[in-house]
């Protein structure tokens, strides 16, 4: 500095870069060789913003001022230019790039996001490199002030989706954000519905394939859990590994899941039903054979399959607080000997420790943690209906479900699309999954062309 | 307002738990044996009941020293009385919707079936599409026997009619309790086979049947057949009579039979592969014409082989000429006994609807003319026999 001035340099230590303020801020300064920045005043400028004293009211300015240092931001108040100057000195720690556990693939990236946002966002631009991918910058949350990423390939997604989810944003009303879920409850289509009408990824080549669609992800600052959205139904059985994998073995085991999915809502509701009401249905062995295990056994069948799907819960549960080192052999234990050591005791048959196996099992095959959850939910309502009506009960559940599931929309798209409205043109992606040259790779499923008509 | 109403209608899904039927509590019939006496009218059902505990446990062995059946006799005045009275004997729900075989005592049989059959058919789940069988002699002693090889009775007979509708012209396919019914009620003729307990020291416990190698003693046979006309028993047709039977209604499956030709013993396979039965008007008088295709093979013969085409050609007429005698010698003795088991009426009827029924209320079936037509042709020979 020419003359002695007293610059006074503030920043948070925990959120600021140290390093960049001590070699490139503090040492111009005393070196006096401290340049001005050109276009330090210009809105958008993200690197070096200037605020003169006179620009705003002393408590906005200390306003900002508080905001930037939150932000892990330099602040420079210079009394004798009269001003304040903001530098984006943030402190780049975060974790390390790592595979998300909830998603691991065999074949294909095994990047995940981080906490971080801006090398979230790096992420996706890495494979998205195309001048029209937008991320459109919110800041939400009363006291958390968390950023939030809006992204969208402005070309593709439609403009109805994208006003639809930026209002949805806007209009959160919330004092803090910790997580894409605090997000999910605000603008997803219905509170009360156990079928989630958006999902969360960890991974940005799942989020580059969505915005490929046209949908639109949602970023949260602090979380590596991206949001995307729409969503339907039979989207939920997709994986990425589908996409990596040959058409034929993907196909097939995306049937797998459709199978599993009804493995795991219905079969212990199914035999609920035909051990309760309809006995008639049974083989005449396989009638015999539960006949005899069911010997002395004192509960009856829907008290046991209730019993020993939430004892599998806790199970569960318990396994996912558990430390490591103790968690896989408690959780073998708790299945084997409690399962075995029930039958064995003469509190359950045989057959119901299958039954909530298999069921358990399936349960897993689905790739999106959230839709698991989901057929958990509905699995009970099946059991308690089956037990109260058996297979007339499973039906009139099914009849709700179905009405429900139709009635269901995700941001504007039916949510059993392309089955209901049929587009036979889509199923080549969701019951099946053609090899790539016979794919409109261009073209966007016809569901979301409907909301390209949109306004 | 609209919560209350929701719940008010969602408490209307416990209404089905009165319906509500645990497995223990169910007495599952394997196998049902109704009786009449014809002194006292007193009426017999036995219900034979799996006993659930017997089977294979969760470790895989069997259930030590427990029966596989249980046998409950309930007697009462009437078989709708006996319904009432049988939970005097059985502590479980009867529960009939599995069972496999129906047996009919031979005085039952020869006294009428029409009650059985009604009885059966008001069960609230019972089903018709299960084999009737006449019992030779009393009931009891079938209703009483172990079988080898099949832990449940009802098992072993079902298996076996079918092995014999398959692979025999023993056992027809239109033995069940609706075929009865339905062939009862169009006054057509049907034959049951008959089931008996083979004699011998019969093993009084499963355990000893179980470790007893023979299988021949104390175990059921089924063989012969039980004529059934408007809901009675009205003869028998021995095993040989059960061949031609068989062949003249049509029914699938292959027999082996020795024919004496020329004086010559052969042991001949025959398996029936066409089948046509017609009716048609001849000098105003129907004539039924039955003509069948049959398929020979000798390769089970050991004492006499074609060695030529021309002694193929020759043994093939003969073998024809020899069936078609058979069948007619069997179809002449059936119509002495007023028993229309080749369907006659029905055919006349079917065929002449027009002057079918004139003829058969004016005159009677047995003056119909039927003309039977055997076209066999070998299809297999060789023998590993040296002639």
């Amino acid at each position: 500095m020419e003359e002695d001035q007293t610059v006074h340099c503030m920043y948070l230590e925990s959120l600021a870069d140290k390093t960049v303020i001590d070699d490139y801020v503090l040492k111009a300064l005393m070196e006096g060789t401290f340049l001005e920045v050109e276009q330090s005043g210009v809105t958008g400028n993200h690197f070096v913003q200037d605020y003169s004293f006179s620009s705003a009211r002393p408590e906005e300015l200390l306003q900002q001022a508080v905001d930037a240092l939150l932000a892990g931001q330099c602040v420079l108040a210079d009394s004798a230019m009269d001003r304040i100057r903001l530098i984006h000195a943030v402190s780049l720690n975060h974790r390390q790039i790592e595979e998300p556990k909830s998603e691991s693939t065999v074949r294909g990236p095994h990047e995940g996001f981080t906490e971080n946002i801006d090398m979230n966002v790096g992420l996706i631009r890495k494979r998205l490199r195309n001048p029209r991918l937008r991320f459109e910058k919110l800041s939400i949350g009363d006291q958390t002030r968390t950023t939030v990423m809006l992204a969208y390939l402005d070309s593709v997604a439609p403009t109805f989706l994208v006003r639809e989810a930026r209002q949805r944003l806007l209009a959160i009303r919330t004092g803090s954000v910790l997580e894409s879920a605090y997000i999910e409850e605000y603008i997803q289509d219905q509170i009360w519905s156990p079928f989630p009408t958006m999902t969360n990824t960890e991974k940005p080549d799942v989020v580059t394939a969505h915005l490929l669609e046209g949908k639109v992800a949602v970023l949260v600052d602090g979380t590596p859990s991206a949001l995307l959205a729409p969503m339907t139904f039979f989207e939920f059985f997709s994986s990425p590994e589908d996409y990596y994998q040959r058409a034929d073995i993907a196909t097939f085991i995306r049937w797998i899941r459709l199978f599993s999915f009804f493995i795991a809502v219905f079969v212990p509701s199914m035999y609920v039903a035909v051990t309760t009401f309809h006995q008639e249905l049974l083989p005449t062995q396989l009638l015999i054979n539960i006949s005899a295990q069911r010997e002395g056994v004192p509960l009856p069948s829907l008290t046991e399959v209730l019993l020993m799907e939430t004892v599998f819960e806790i199970i569960r549960e318990a396994g996912l607080r558990m430390p490591r080192a103790i968690g896989q052999a408690l959780s073998i234990v708790g299945a084997i000997v409690l399962g075995q050591a029930a039958v064995e005791a003469g509190l359950i048959s045989a057959a119901i420790v299958i039954v909530v196996a298999i069921t358990g099992i399936a349960n897993f095959v689905v790739p999106t943690y959230s839709f698991g959850i989901s057929q958990r939910l509905i699995r009970f309502s099946f059991v308690l209906l089956a037990g109260l009506m058996g297979l007339f009960g499973i039906l009139c559940g099914l009849l709700f479900l179905i009405a429900h599931l139709i009635s269901l929309k995700s941001f504007g798209v039916p949510y059993l699309a392309p089955a209901v409205p049929v587009s036979f043109s889509d199923w080549k992606d969701i019951f099946v999954r053609v090899p790539r040259p016979w794919m409109n790779a261009g073209s966007l499923p016809r569901f979301m062309q409907r909301l390209k008509g949109k306004k | 307002m609209g919560t209350s109403i929701a719940s008010v209608l969602m408490s209307f899904f416990l209404t089905a738990c009165w319906d509500k039927i645990e497995m223990n509590e169910l007495a599952l019939v394997s196998m049902v044996g109704m009786d009449s006496d014809p002194d006292t009218g007193q009426k017999t059902i036995y219900y034979q009941v799996v006993n659930p505990a017997s089977s294979v446990s969760a470790k895989g062995s069997p259930g030590g020293d427990q029966a596989p059946v249980y046998t409950y006799e309930i007697s009462g005045p009437s078989f709708g009385e006996i319904r009432s009275l049988a939970y005097e004997v059985l502590p479980r729900k009867l529960f009939v919707a599995h069972y496999k075989a129906i047996v009919v005592s031979q005085r039952a049989a020869e006294q009428g079936m029409r009650d059985i059959i009604n009885f059966i058919e008001m069960q609230p789940n019972g089903r018709a599409s299960v084999p009737m069988l006449v019992a030779d002699g009393p009931l009891s002693p079938v209703m009483r026997t172990f079988t080898p090889l099949e832990r449940v009775p009802a098992d072993d007979v079902e298996s076996r009619l079918k092995l014999l509708t398959r692979e025999s012209l023993m056992v027809g396919k239109h033995i069940r309790l609706k075929d009865v019914d339905e062939r009862m009620q169009q006054s057509r003729a049907v034959v049951l086979p008959i089931i008996r307990e083979r004699l011998g020291n019969k093993p009084q416990d499963s355990g000893a049947r179980a470790s007893e190698i023979n299988a021949s003693i104390g175990n059921l046979q089924i063989e012969e057949g039980a004529v059934i006309q408007n809901y009675r028993m009205v003869g028998r047709l021995n095993d040989t009579d059960l061949i031609w039977y068989h062949l003249l209604v049509g029914d699938k499956g292959k027999q082996a039979k020795q024919f004496q030709v020329n004086g010559k013993r052969l042991t001949l396979e025959m398996e029936q592969v066409r089948f046509n039965r017609s009716a048609t008007c001849r000098n105003n008088r129907p004539l039924v014409s039955i003509r069948m295709d049959l398929e020979i093979s000798s390769r089970l013969a050991s004492d006499y082989v074609p060695q030529s085409w021309n002694e193929t050609a020759q043994l093939q007429k003969q073998v024809s000429q020899t069936i078609t005698q058979e069948l007619e010698d069997f179809y002449e003795k059936t119509k002495k006994k007023g028993w229309d088991l080749l369907e006659i009426r029905e055919t006349v009827r079917s065929h002449l609807p027009r002057s079918g029924p004139n003829f058969l209320a004016g005159g009677d079936w047995n003056d119909v003319d039927v003309s039977i037509g055997v076209n066999v042709q070998f299809r297999r020979i060789g023998s590993i026999h040296k002639l």
